[in-house]
């Protein structure tokens, strides 16, 4: 009853056809209407009623005050992305080098307890980390005193919350990368490694000349993803600092949902949310011309 | 030579498991902070020096997070009808679509699946707020029907390559032999088809409900009321809106929270490891 080739097509397209109904009307459309969006005058309270803007919901950003856009909220963003995307994929390597040791043992234990933030939600992960840094009952204040160290306002002092939120941040993204990266050193044959033995190679060598180049095509994946997911990370840590002190966290996908749904203006929120798909799109072309020509 | 020594070699694993040991407190201490302040008698937890561990334990904290809070069970039960709901849909979605793209070949094959690959990259929150609109407009807003529909269909392209990926690796000639001995199409689906593919089916399911139960984003955006709001959104109005923070009660709500889901990831984990970076990988 399968046999003819159009038959064949026609029953392949009837399987995925419930999922391209659904991924059309609640993906797709809704990407391009955020791009539409974004030039129309659209509050929060009666969406209805729209009026086409051009650029001005774009120049209401990159204009904005207290703080700068470029100075505050980009900033604050980049350093974010940049700390917290070196430090996973570093750590997440790290991890993943050590957990491949041949002679390691309780292998499943350490990688079962490396889960654990991955699987916390982001809510959880914001409010555990919140309680750990209060000022006043938070373990991390003892500890420090213990060594003699003066009390801190991590999630107060403006000058100390950024790296306090990178930290709380990185506790959950590691474990992702370190998944990737020991798929990829899983991935590689043993033979390579016995053939550099017999060559004389030293352990360090053959992580140099062989473990590293066979990573790259894992590296280059964790970076892509890594990346766009820091740009777009919003529970932990609104949950954790809700963009203050003074927005001196607010990160550029909590901005976006300020304008949106605190200040109601959804036009404003939709262009912030195109530029920050096109920052994460000008990211992962950048990458991919690294990449490119690291292999040349 | 150095390196050869046995001295070298005892300091390298020490210092190796010293760096796994360390990342294994860092991992587990904010959440074995929570859960033992969940454990302990209200006036310790507002106690200073902090205590490691509890000096009793004792349950008042959870009796009160679910009799005498705003908590309550209800957020926990909207979670787990939203979280169900959406693991079925994925399921539903990316089961068929799998078995499509791996057993039969047509026109635009390939592209639609690099389409997937594309959507799944798509952060959700960049669409939250035609999110909103579509559900104002349709009816959706604060319903449990329109956070299923969302948790569903954003899980489903990715889990759809997990599928695909599964399909993938169980032989077509079994389904053609039982085609042969007469059995019907959909017979063989249900029969032979069917029954291969449940540990794939098990791993997206775990996905799909961990996505789900974890959201927040979409559901403080997409809900109003209390009786529809899962606890996450609950849970960060305890964080945030009181002027005076109930570490206690928050401790319970976050133990009730993540130890069900732990569990339920330790047993299903085998299924979704692999699948989950191979996916990855492919994607």
């Amino acid at each position: 009853m399968l046999g003819t080739r159009k038959n064949k097509a026609l029953w392949g397209y009837l399987f995925i056809a419930p999922l391209f109904i659904c991924v059309f009307l609640l993906l797709l459309y809704p990407m391009l209407d955020t791009i539409t969006t974004a030039f129309f005058d659209i509050k929060l309270v009666n969406i209805r009623e729209k009026t086409f803007v051009g650029f001005k919901n774009f120049q209401t950003i990159f204009t904005q005050e207290n703080p700068n856009f470029f100075t505050g909220t980009m900033r604050i963003t980049l350093i974010f992305v940049f700390f917290s995307v070196v430090l996973q994929v570093g750590f997440g390597l790290v991890l993943a080098l050590l957990l491949h040791l041949k002679w390691l043992k309780a292998k499943i234990f350490f990688r079962n307890v490396f889960l654990l933030p991955w699987v916390t939600a982001g809510v959880v992960c914001g409010f555990s980390w919140k309680f750990l840094f209060n000022q006043t009952v938070g373990v991390l204040n003892y500890l420090i005193t213990l060594v003699g160290i003066a009390p801190q306002a991590w999630l107060s002092d403006p000058r100390l919350v950024l790296p306090t939120i990178i930290f709380a941040n990185i506790w959950k993204g590691t474990t992702y990368s370190l998944l990737i990266q020991l798929a990829g050193l899983q991935s590689i044959p043993d033979e390579l490694y016995e053939v550099a033995l017999v060559d004389g190679a030293s352990k360090l060598q053959s992580l140099r000349y062989i473990t590293i180049p066979m990573l790259v095509p894992f590296l280059f994946i964790n970076l892509v993803t890594e990346t766009g997911d820091t740009f777009h990370v919003f529970d932990r840590i609104y949950a954790m600092t809700g963009g203050g002190p003074l927005h001196s966290t607010e990160l550029l996908s909590i901005f976006m949902y300020r304008n949106a749904f605190v200040y109601g203006n959804l036009g404003v929120g939709a262009a912030v949310a195109v530029f920050e798909l096109l920052v994460g799109l000008a990211f992962a072309l950048a990458y991919i011309f690294i990449f490119r020509q690291e292999r040349v | 030579m150095f390196a050869r020594s046995e001295k070298f070699k005892l300091i390298s694993k020490i210092l190796i498991y010293g760096v796994l040991i360390l990342w294994v407190i860092y991992a587990v201490l904010p959440l074995y902070w929570v859960f033992s302040t969940a454990f302990k008698p209200k006036e310790e937890t507002q106690a200073w020096p902090p205590t490691l561990f509890p000096s009793r334990i004792t349950l008042k904290t959870f009796v009160t997070l679910f009799t005498d809070s705003s908590f309550s069970g209800r957020p926990f039960l909207n979670s787990i009808i939203i979280s169900l709901g959406a693991t079925l849909l994925t399921v539903f979605l990316s089961g068929l679509a799998g078995y499509g793209f791996s057993r039969f070949h047509f026109p635009l094959r390939r592209f639609l699946l690099l389409f997937l690959i594309l959507m799944r990259l798509l952060p959700t929150l960049i669409m939250i707020i035609p999110f909103y609109k579509i559900f104002i407009t349709y009816g959706l807003y604060n319903t449990y029907l329109g956070l299923i529909l969302i948790h569903g269909v954003t899980s489903a392209p990715f889990c759809t390559w997990l599928m695909f990926g599964f399909y993938e690796s169980i032989p077509g000639e079994l389904e053609e032999a039982a085609l042969l001995d007469g059995c019907s199409f959909f017979r063989s689906l249900w029969h032979v088809v069917l029954p291969l593919a449940v540990p794939g089916m098990a791993a997206v399911a775990t996905f799909a409900y961990l996505r789900a139960w974890n959201d927040f984003t979409n559901a403080v955006v997409l809900t109003s009321s209390e009786t529809i709001r899962p606890y996450t959104v609950i849970l960060y109005k305890m964080i945030q809106e009181r002027g005076f923070v109930q570490w206690d009660l928050l401790s319970a709500a976050s133990f009730v929270a993540v130890v069900p889901i732990l569990i339920a990831f330790a047993v299903f984990q085998k299924y979704f490891i692999t699948g989950l970076t191979q996916g990855a990988l492919k994607g």
